[in-house]
């Protein structure tokens, strides 16, 4: 069972999404659960609509799990440090990774994502915001500039407007620039 | 007017920058890894302190609960 800490705003349908991102971080040996960890955890779930989209754009959970290690490895080679094989790093961890700078942001781009969204004359803005919260979330990943997912996206040779684009395009999401910036804290 | 456009997130000072992260990353799971085999192999919190360059204190407060959880037989008062 893993602990909630839960961050402001976070509707329950985000949460487990979270939840399982918390999983993706533990079972990476990570100290923080960053934006990279909810994109596994969103790749994962691949009955969600999010997750078949992200099949269907080559990006299951194999495979993002693949390009953030082509990132790292990518990253440690450019200092001259050859990448170590993942079984002389296990260690005991105790207690559950706390939310990294990347996830906050990321999850800042979802929430502003999830107000951009009409209501439904029949379900209302709560229904929708629920149906989409895998997009949300994905939305806010994908929104990211700089930092771990990007890198990985572009050397695994995706192109993360792009993507995007199609993300706002099938889900029926406003389009990004009708939306402006949420800002940076 | 615009804002700049965002710098690319491969290439140049990106991959410095993204090697501090990873360099990072790999030493704090390199530093648990190390010290829970060091402490396996019956090394005392003294001498993973010496050898890290850090104080008893610190090392201790850092990995105790973590090397507890894992059941290692530590030695006692001798370091």
């Amino acid at each position: 069972m893993v602990e909630w800490k839960p961050l402001p705003n976070v509707s329950a349908s985000m949460r487990d999404i979270l939840l399982a991102a918390i999983v993706e971080a533990q079972r990476l040996g990570s100290s923080t659960v960053e934006a990279e960890h909810i994109l596994l955890a969103v790749a994962a779930d691949s009955h969600s609509s999010v997750g078949a989209f992200l099949a269907e754009e080559g990006l299951d959970h194999a495979a993002v799990l693949a390009a953030l290690r082509h990132e790292r490895e990518q990253a440690l080679q450019s200092v001259g440090v050859a990448p170590r094989d993942p079984s002389t790093l296990v260690a005991t961890r105790i207690g559950r990774p706390k939310w990294g700078q990347s996830a906050r942001l990321a999850l800042r781009h979802a929430q502003h994502a999830a107000l951009g969204q009409p209501m439904s004359r029949h379900h209302g803005r709560q229904r929708i915001r629920h149906r989409l919260a895998g997009e949300n979330l994905l939305y806010g990943i994908l929104s990211l500039e700089l930092g771990t997912v990007p890198r990985a996206l572009a050397l695994a040779g995706h192109d993360r407007q792009a993507l995007l684009a199609r993300l706002v395009e099938r889900a029926g999401m406003l389009p990004p620039r009708s939306r402006g910036r949420p800002n940076r804290e | 007017m615009n804002p700049a456009p965002p710098p690319p997130p491969v290439g140049g000072v990106a991959d410095e920058l993204a090697a501090v992260v990873a360099l990072r990353e790999l030493a704090d799971r390199l530093e648990d890894a190390a010290v829970e085999r060091a402490l396996r192999e019956g090394w005392s919190w003294g001498q993973v302190a010496d050898a890290l360059g850090v104080t008893r204190q610190a090392v201790h407060k850092k990995h105790l609960r973590r090397v507890e959880a894992a059941g290692i037989r530590l030695r006692r008062r001798n370091g």
